[in-house]
Parts: structure tokens; C-alpha cells; sequence
């Protein structure tokens, strides 16, 4: 039951509020009761507000509206609230513990925050030292993708976590920026074509580059589509370096089979990543970026 | 509403852009990434929008942006079509910015707050009634006069005012959306547009508004 007072006067507000879909019947007839003066002129000057409301309402030129894609979010834990329960967070602390490489700091995992989770199951590994001595010095800013001579190709692309007081915060990763001590990215790749053989790596300013992932094993094989980087029990990765500072380059490399992974970033960078010509047999794609990791 | 069941069965990622918001969120839920991709790129201005309108604060409305999409991804597995996807959407907006505004008094309680942008405009809004003597540029003032108004209105009806006029949801998806009645959006509405009449009196009543 509506409680309101069924006036001529209420009943006018109504019809100049409302569109016609959302009155109801006493409405528009105990707005036909008032004094056809006064009615005209409220409605004189509504007509002017609604002018100005048309005006009001319009759209934002599409520069306006930030670039979110719902890529960004794939990926990330599903049927969970934006800040963990103290359990979960102490769940996946322990698992954080057991997974992450040696020499993390703790207090990065514990500013995680809701990261926590996508830290889950670390599976960051460092190259062999046997395998690579070469280093490549890092441009200033990420590159764009390149595609390969065959009908594959490999887009990296990334979501940055990051954890603020008022909760943890995703948003779309930009090549070339610079990222604390709180933030963590999210991994993803797009491959497009033939399936294949996909390896990531990371390689800091003047070092070798080191595997991410897939950590052992026959290597990560891909269909076409968008994959984000996950453990083996479906959890997502989250990562950070374990001692942020400088530039640093992540590299997807798409092979057509397992390949020996870590001899072959350090062949393809120092191919370069616009000669897919001269990149080793049997890479078809590779895609990069590089951020600024601040300590 | 449509079942999972009776769905059409599309798979090619350009076949996406055909479904409803409802399938697409369903398909989303069942794995299929691409989906969400074109629930985003299908809502973002119009939430983004909203949200701006709401907080005032470009930045500020940028951060809630990737959090209601964020609540949208959370919320998917468990994601039925009772209402209307926008509606839905635009209650997790609401509550989004509800809890924005929250966090912006206590900062500025705490003395931290910083200047609310859009009502950077209050400066070039003549008081009620000045002359002008260019009409476009009054009625750029009406509009910016507008937009400080409603932003002073009680929260409550401010938010069932944006979802009205500027996003064009019925009373009664305004009302699922604050969680209200339907008697109560036009209440609040009604109540609101009188108020907006009087307030913006010096205006109207200088012979109308060039908005051409």
C-alpha cells in the first residue's frame, strides 16, 4: 500500500516526474484536477528542466571511458569477496610458504593481501645457471607483439594486483609502468592459431632470462583461446619478482613442440624479437613487455 | 528469463556479440572467457558513467569501475538471471559506489579529503538569476548549475534520480537496485525534480534555456 497523499498537486509531480510506463492510474487522474493554470505553468517550467536534463544526461566521448576489458579478470579467483576471511588469507599463507622460492620476503606475501590467494601455488623457478650465460640489455619500454612466420600467434598480456588500504584492486596492465612493493601480475596469454608449446620467462636488467613457467615438465601446451597462468589445481599466479628492482622484460615463447626452454629465450633475444627469420627451429611467435619493478 | 538449457548454441567469439547480457553471463559462468569480454566492453561506459556521476571523481570512478567488474567475475559461478542483467549490474555500481562515498567521508573526517572535481563547476555557476550575456554560455552554466544541485541532494534520491533520468531504468529497476520500493523511487523522484524546479528557479525563469 502506497502511503502518500493522493493530491492533485502529488499526482501533477508525478506525471511531470515519471515517464508514462511508470504511472499508475489515480495518479494521472488526480493530476487532471488541478487548476489548469497552475498546471500549466509547472509544466512550463519542467519542460525546461527536462531540457536541461537531456542536456545533463548525454554520453561521454569514448576517450573518456577507461580501458577495462573482461580479460583482466579471467583468471582471478571466482565466489570470493574483494578483501579474504582471516582463514582463507591463513590458508593460503601456508601454502605461499611452501610453494614460493627461498628468499621472498614474507612481509611482500602478507601485503598481498587478497593476493595471497593468487600467490597460492608459486611456482616461480630459476634457470639453470649451466644453460645461460648471455645477457641482453633491455630497451626502456615494452614491445609490442610480434607475430611468427607461421599461423601462430602469442599475445602476453597482464592484470596488476595491487593491494591498497581499502581493499585489493585489479586493473589492466600497462607496459612500461613502474610497480611497488604491493603489486603483483596477473598472467595471461592469448594464443591464436595452431595450438602450441607456450613458455614464459622474466629477465631482469643485465641478467639471463629464467623460466616462469611451466616450472618442469613437458612444457604448457596451449589450444587456441585465452589462458590465464594457474597451478595445477586451478589456482591462479600471481607474481612478483623476489627482489624487485629495475626494469624487467616477461617473454612468452610459442614452439610448435617441448623444447629445451631457457636455452631458447636467451637464442631468441639475441635473434631479436623482430626477426622471427632468425629465431631457432621450432618457435612460431613470441610476444613481450617490460615493467619497472620499485623496491 | 533464459534457462541454461534452452540457450542457442554459439561458439565463435563473433557470435557473442548476438546474445543477451543474461546468456553471455551464463556462458561466462561455464568457462567461456570471451563472454565476459564483450559483457565489459557492452557496459563499461554506461557503468563508468554512472559511477562518475556518483563519486565525482574521475580517478575515483575509474578504481570502482575494474572493482564492479571484478564483483561481476566473483559473482558469476553463482549467477542466475532473475532480474535484468543491467539491473544486476547496476546494483553491484550502486553498492560499489555507496561504499566509495562511505570511505570518502571518514577520509574526510579524518581531515585527508581531497577536492570533489566535478564540483570544480560550482565556480563558473552565476548565482541564481544573474544575467548572462551570451545564452550558450548559460546554458553551459544551467547545466553545470544542474550537476552541483543534484549533487547536493540526499544521497537517496540523488542515486534513484541518476538511474532514472540518466541511465533510464524503471521505478521499479531503480527499486531493486536500492533496494527500496517502487512507491519510494517516485517519491523520491518527484520530490526531487521540485526541489531541482526551485533550485535552479533563477535560470528557468530568465526565458528559457538555449540548449540548441
Amino acid at each position: 500500500m502506497e502511503l502518500v497523499q493522493q493530491s492533485p498537486e502529488t499526482g501533477l509531480e508525478r506525471v511531470l516526474a515519471l515517464r508514462p510506463a511508470d504511472l499508475e492510474g489515480w495518479e494521472s487522474a488526480a493530476a487532471s484536477e488541478i487548476d489548469a493554470d497552475l498546471a500549466a505553468q509547472l509544466r512550463e517550467r519542467d519542460a525546461q528542466l527536462a531540457d536541461l536534463l537531456r542536456e545533463w544526461s548525454k554520453d561521454f566521448d569514448a576517450a573518456d571511458v577507461p580501458d577495462v576489458r573482461g580479460s583482466d579478470f579471467v583468471g582471478l579467483p571466482q565466489g570470493r569477496s574483494s578483501v579474504e576471511p582471516a582463514a582463507l588469507q591463513s590458508s593460503a599463507r601456508r601454502r605461499l610458504r611452501r610453494l614460493r622460492p627461498s628468499g621472498l620476503p614474507q612481509a611482500l606475501a602478507l601485503a598481498a593481501g587478497f593476493a595471497i590467494l593468487c600467490f597460492g601455488s608459486w611456482q616461480v623457478q630459476q634457470s639453470s645457471q649451466s644453460t645461460t650465460s648471455e645477457t641482453v640489455p633491455l630497451p626502456s619500454a615494452g614491445w609490442k607483439a610480434v607475430s611468427g612466420t607461421v599461423s601462430t600467434r602469442v599475445a602476453l598480456q597482464f592484470s596488476v594486483e595491487r593491494r591498497l588500504q581499502s581493499g585489493a584492486l585489479v586493473e589492466p596492465g600497462r607496459a612500461g609502468s613502474s610497480y611497488g612493493a604491493a603489486d603483483s601480475l596477473i598472467l595471461r596469454v592469448d594464443l591464436r592459431g595452431e595450438p602450441a608449446w607456450v613458455y614464459l620467462f622474466e629477465q631482469t636488467s643485465g641478467g639471463p632470462p629464467t623460466v616462469l613457467h611451466p616450472s618442469a615438465g613437458d612444457g604448457w601446451r596451449l589450444e587456441e583461446g585465452l589462458h590465464a597462468l594457474s597451478s595445477g589445481d586451478g589456482q591462479p599466479l600471481a607474481y612478483r619478482p623476489d627482489q624487485p628492482a629495475g626494469a624487467t622484460r616477461y617473454l612468452a615463447i610459442a614452439t610448435s613442440g617441448p623444447v629445451d626452454a631457457a636455452g631458447f629465450a636467451t637464442q631468441v633475444l639475441a635473434a631479436g624479437l623482430d626477426r622471427p627469420d632468425l629465431w631457432p627451429r621450432p618457435v612460431r611467435a613470441v610476444d613481450s613487455f617490460v615493467v619497472d619493478w620499485m623496491e | 528469463m533464459t534457462d541454461r538449457s534452452d540457450r542457442p548454441k554459439l561458439d565463435l567469439a563473433s557470435d557473442l556479440g548476438q546474445l543477451s547480457d543474461e546468456d553471455l553471463m551464463l556462458r561466462y559462468a561455464e568457462g567461456q572467457a570471451a563472454a565476459f569480454d564483450v559483457l565489459v566492453l557492452r557496459h563499461r561506459r554506461r557503468i563508468y558513467s554512472f559511477l562518475l556521476r556518483r563519486v565525482r571523481n574521475p580517478d575515483r570512478a575509474e578504481e570502482l569501475l575494474s572493482d564492479v567488474f571484478l564483483k561481476l567475475h566473483r559473482a558469476a559461478p553463482r549467477y542466475t538471471p532473475e532480474a535484468r542483467f543491467t539491473t544486476y549490474l547496476y546494483t553491484i555500481a550502486y553498492r560499489a559506489s555507496l561504499n566509495a562515498q562511505s570511505r570518502q567521508r571518514n577520509r574526510l573526517d579524518q581531515g585527508v579529503g581531497g577536492l570533489n572535481e566535478l564540483d570544480s563547476v560550482r565556480s563558473c555557476a552565476p548565482a541564481a538569476g544573474a544575467p548572462s550575456p551570451d545564452r550558450a554560455l548559460r546554458s553551459q552554466r544551467a547545466v553545470a548549475r544542474l550537476d552541483h544541485e543534484l549533487a547536493q541532494l540526499p544521497e537517496g534520491q540523488q542515486a534513484a534520480f541518476i538511474l532514472y533520468y540518466r541511465e533510464g531504468l524503471s521505478c521499479a529497476e531503480a527499486a531493486e537496485c536500492l533496494g527500496i520500493s517502487p512507491a519510494e523511487v517516485k517519491g523520491r523522484l518527484a520530490y526531487a525534480r521540485k526541489l531541482l524546479r526551485e533550485r535552479m528557479s533563477g535560470f528557468l525563469d530568465a526565458g528559457g534555456i538555449d540548449l540548441s
